[in-house]
């Protein structure tokens, strides 16, 4: 049964927003790989009771509660499929930096349209950029800390969700998105939205839900380090005072990028990611 | 065995002669004296499909499908999208063309469905698969009391094993391809199911050719054709005859701006508005998904085994 409902949820989701529902599907999963009934106890009436840990837990019931949202026929992500798209795509970074001995934690977000209809010039390509950075809330890194000492791929993925936050509005008049990932573990949950981790099944969950709000057709490639645009803001934090860097960020000046705000979301939206769902749903409306 | 896909009922003596071609007694034996007879036995099981079962071989018990699995998946099965990109194909060659010439309007696109009718088991296929089941009503030969194995030889693919989708997805892709290089027609099959792009100005021509191909590869389709059937007309029926229940058998769906496919919606409506095309999945596949979910909350457990134990 856990097979087969797990068969169909990724299908059903897949086919239409890659990953959105894929990250709750891990538990069943999980479930339907655990070995068998063996360690089935006695009871003193009579009879064998199924393991505990073949119960019906907590979690279980939290993803049963989510697919009962995601999946009404109110809330059910629509896809449309525009055919007169020959606007290229927004082009996006987005970069996380950590560091726990130092207690700095920067995310860097950069943004470029070459569709805005700024001419090129020899010093820089046609269109447009804006950037963003900003340092981690502490509820995300206490968070991931709870979990895991590698808190950099979380991080990876919480900037690629503020990415979608703070740039959301150009998605309004149908555009595409090409954006760029450095972080391996991030990438793979950006494209399929499954893991096995816990928080980066949070993220992915979140990440995906945003993108089907949005309703953005997307493609996610990956970037070496050396070629991350969004490095250097999300450096920001931990090296504000440095030269070189500044050096470095002058160069987005010379490009006319624009400094924006870095758009998070809330640690309610982040728990409860329905919420942010019908939130962006409702603006994009 | 109405259909061909089949054999009559056989006792094991009447099966050897059948299958071998020869007198259980002249069959090869081994150095031990046993019957040299190579074979590959499965269990047999059958998932609930919407009060239908449908028999599956266990073919990962008995080894076959680790033996037969392919190194490389050459058949790549299309999704929900396929009738949105035939159409954003036809979208772009009206309005760009190639040649140069003036830009036309988008035409009112339409889609259609079809479903291939036994698939697995009238596909070609060299072998042949055995299937054997214990009957009490028959007369055992050997010891005069009731109830007997009875034997049955099946011409095609077995379900369950993974060799049998690609094996069998080699077929649809022959055909799609003849029907879209001889016959100009916007076709692709997931499986056995078929999805028909085409103008609405053409009615339906697409889908009759598709008919007549699978006809003469003896492969039908899963359409009645029945006069009153309202899923094989092209156009309304009226209502006098609409009243008459649609075969069960048939799962023909001809063009129109909406069709099912894949377990999702596929809105054509917007086409020529527009110039969008919208997919939703089926209100009632989501509604089973649920279902299923709170059958196992209201159980409070949910196991390794009765998961198995469930979809076999």
């Amino acid at each position: 049964m856990l097979k087969k409902i797990f068969g169909k949820v990724s299908f059903l989701c897949t086919s239409l927003f890659g990953g959105v529902g894929r990250a709750p599907a891990r538990l069943l999963i999980q479930r339907a790989n655990l070995s068998s009934d063996k360690d089935s106890f006695a009871v003193p009436t009579g009879g064998l009771l199924p393991p505990r840990r073949h119960a019906w837990t907590a979690d279980l019931e939290d993803m049963r509660s989510f697919y009962t949202v995601i999946l009404s026929p109110e809330r059910i992500p629509v896809r449309v499929l525009f055919f007169d798209d020959h606007t290229p795509p927004i082009i996006g970074y987005s970069d996380g930096c950590s560091s726990v001995d130092k207690n700095v934690h920067g995310l860097g977000i950069v943004m470029w349209d070459v569709h805005d209809g700024t001419a090129a010039s020899p010093d820089k390509p046609a269109g447009s950029g804006q950037w963003a950075h900003d340092a981690c809330p502490l509820w995300f890194v206490d968070r991931c800390l709870a979990h895991t000492n590698k808190i950099i791929c979380p991080f990876e993925l919480y900037a690629s969700i503020c990415w979608m936050l703070t740039f959301r509005h150009m998605f309004k008049g149908n555009r595409r998105l090409a954006v760029y990932q450095d972080n391996g573990s991030a990438w793979s949950l950006m494209v399929h939205g499954f893991s096995d981790s816990v928080l980066m099944s949070e993220g992915g969950n979140v990440y995906h839900l945003v993108r089907a709000a949005l309703g953005v057709d997307k493609w996610t490639e990956h970037v070496p380090s050396l070629g991350q645009m969004a490095d250097l803001p999300s450096r920001w934090p931990e090296r504000h005072s440095d030269p070189k860097l500044r050096k470095h960020l002058t160069a987005f000046q010379k490009l006319n990028m624009s400094q924006v705000e870095l758009v998070h979301p809330s640690q309610d939206e982040w728990l409860s990611p329905i919420s942010l769902f019908d939130k962006i749903r409702l603006e994009m409306q | 065995m109405e259909k061909g896909v089949l054999s009559a009922g056989f006792n094991l003596s009447e099966l050897i002669s059948f299958v071998m071609h020869c007198n259980p007694r002249d069959l090869p034996k081994d150095t031990d004296g046993n019957v040299d007879f190579p074979s590959r036995v499965s269990k047999r099981f059958g998932p609930d499909q919407l009060q239908k079962f449908r028999p599956i071989d266990d073919g990962t018990s008995n080894g076959l499908n680790y033996e037969l699995i392919l190194m490389l998946e050459i058949i790549a099965p299309i999704s929900a999208e396929y009738p949105a990109r035939v159409a954003s194909a036809i979208y772009q060659r009206f309005s760009h063309p190639p040649d140069g010439s003036q830009q036309r309007s988008m035409p009112e696109i339409t889609v259609a469905t079809d479903d291939v009718d036994m698939a697995y088991k009238r596909a070609p296929v060299s072998g042949y698969e055995i299937i054997a089941y214990f009957n009490p009503h028959v007369k055992c030969i050997a010891t005069g009391n009731m109830g007997d194995v009875v034997w049955h030889v099946s011409f095609g693919l077995p379900f369950g094993y993974v060799s049998s989708v690609s094996s069998w997805c080699r077929v649809p892709a022959l055909m799609a391809m003849v029907a879209r290089r001889k016959f100009a027609c916007l076709c692709d099959s997931y499986i056995d199911d078929w999805c028909i792009v085409d103008f609405a100005d053409a009615e339906s021509s697409s889908q009759d050719t598709l008919h007549v191909l699978h006809t003469a590869f003896k492969l039908p389709l899963a359409a009645c054709r029945q006069p009153y059937c309202a899923n094989c007309n092209k156009h309304p029926l009226p209502p006098s005859v609409q009243q008459r229940a649609n075969p069960a058998k048939c799962k023909r769906r001809r063009h129109a701006a909406f069709a099912d496919f894949l377990g999702f919606v596929i809105d054509f409506s917007f086409v020529t508005s527009t110039g969008c095309v919208i997919i939703k999945p089926k209100t009632e596949r989501c509604a089973r998904i649920l279902s299923e979910l709170d059958d196992c909350a209201e159980a409070l457990q949910l196991s390794p085994s009765l998961a198995k134990k469930n979809i076999r």
